[in-house]
């Protein structure tokens, strides 16, 4: 992931983040404190699926959450405290559908149990 | 793994558009700088998820984690996006837009004709939804106004080049006055929304087939980023384009094919995460 001042349009250093993703989204704190990449790649056909913190002011990566697999998108409630993601697939159910949204605290960076929803969950969104 | 695979792409820009509706819907310090003073809100806040493989959106009671039973909305929810007051959740489903009472979670009057969506972004005065289109061969691109009011779609706004591949993701500004709007055509349309007219396309790239594009913009409205990456052509660059001339300034260069585009609340930066082995990893 690349940072960019908006100033100045000058890239910082690149933030190292895994290896060739599958699939990447960024959710930002309220504070801009943290971004929150979803990062979602495969080895040997098997989603490994990580929620990744990284520290804005220094853009230092944190220790990752493993979050899932297959996970698909990012929202983060208005009072910066919770990040929600959507996976499609939880643990290693292999072709078993299962739809969950796990709720992560951005305080402990620490997921919290597994919300069961409909199968295939995509887009998120939060209420102001 | 293929299925897998173009199911997180047609979901896959949101990043940009949500965090750009969060900031419309909440300002840049979001709800954390209310003041304890303030009432509260009418009902707890809410996180809505579109079940794409099915046809419905479940409801999640943010302070508890609970799902409720799931509204129907119709076949394929994509895109969500909720109404600065909190209202109204919008959802794209395959042909129509589904507003959701947000206060009772349940799903009105689907509004149509509004087929083959691709992103939703609302005014930040909460008065108009703007709904871009989905995918391949278009021969125009296309932006549907619906006023939030009434739940009507008004005239569609058409241009051209269009949307090659892929749906294309709409920003607005926070002073409400223009759209813009990228296309893996390599352009970003501005459309002005107070004449509802067309502005002259911003070239920033090449057709990306079977691509995507991305976009975002600062929190003072002062710059647009945009990007774009296909299986093809992977790409490397994001480009900023300058809201007060339209131009396109000089690309940026970032990781193998930038997926996401998302700027702090407080506008200092801009980050893009890459899929690929460049630089951006």
């Amino acid at each position: 992931m690349t940072p960019i001042s908006t100033a100045t349009n000058k890239v910082g250093k690149a933030i190292k983040l895994g290896p060739t993703a599958s699939s990447v989204r960024v959710a930002i704190t309220p504070n801009s404190k943290t971004a929150y990449v979803l990062y979602d790649y495969y080895v040997a056909q098997t989603s490994h699926s990580y929620l990744i913190p990284v520290r804005t002011a220094s853009n230092t990566v944190l220790a990752p959450v493993k979050a899932g697999s297959y996970l698909n998108s990012i929202a983060i409630t208005p009072n910066g405290k919770t990040a929600y993601v959507t996976s499609d697939r939880y643990g290693s159910q292999g072709q078993v559908y299962r739809g969950y949204v796990i709720p992560v605290s951005t305080t402990t960076n620490k997921a919290g149990t597994a919300i069961k929803v409909g199968s295939d969950p995509g887009a998120i969104a939060i209420t102001p | 793994m293929n299925t897998s695979i173009t199911h997180s792409l047609s979901v896959v820009a949101a990043v940009g558009a949500l965090a750009v509706l969060g900031l419309a819907g909440t300002g840049p310090a979001g709800a954390a700088a209310r003041p304890a003073t303030a009432a509260k809100p009418p009902h707890p806040v809410t996180a809505y998820v579109a079940n794409s493989g099915g046809n419905r959106v479940t409801a999640i009671n943010t302070v508890t984690n609970k799902a409720g039973t799931g509204i129907k909305v119709g076949a394929a929810p994509g895109q969500i996006a909720i109404t600065p007051n909190g209202k109204t959740a919008y959802i794209l489903t395959g042909g129509s837009v589904v507003p959701i009472d947000t206060a009772t979670n349940t799903a009105l009057k689907p509004i149509k004709d509004t087929g083959g969506p691709g992103y939703i972004a609302i005014t930040p005065n909460g008065k108009t939804a703007y709904v871009s289109y989905c995918c391949y061969n278009q021969s125009s691109d296309k932006l549907t106004p619906i006023r939030t009011a009434t739940n009507t779609a008004l005239k569609p706004i058409t241009w051209k080049p269009g949307t090659v591949y892929g749906a294309s993701p709409i920003v607005i500004t926070p002073n409400g006055k223009t759209a813009y709007v990228a296309s893996t055509a390599g352009t970003v349309t501005p459309v002005n929304l107070t004449t509802s007219k067309v502005g002259k396309p911003i070239t920033f790239g090449k057709v990306a087939e079977d691509g995507n594009a991305y976009i975002a913009i600062t929190p003072n409205g002062k710059t647009v980023y945009v990007a774009e990456s296909s299986p093809y052509q992977p790409g490397d660059t994001v480009t900023p384009i300058s809201t007060a001339t339209n131009k396109a300034g000089k690309a940026i260069k970032v990781g193998e094919s930038p997926v996401a585009i998302a700027i702090t609340p407080n506008g200092k930066t801009a980050y893009v995460a890459s899929t690929g082995s460049g630089p951006g990893g």
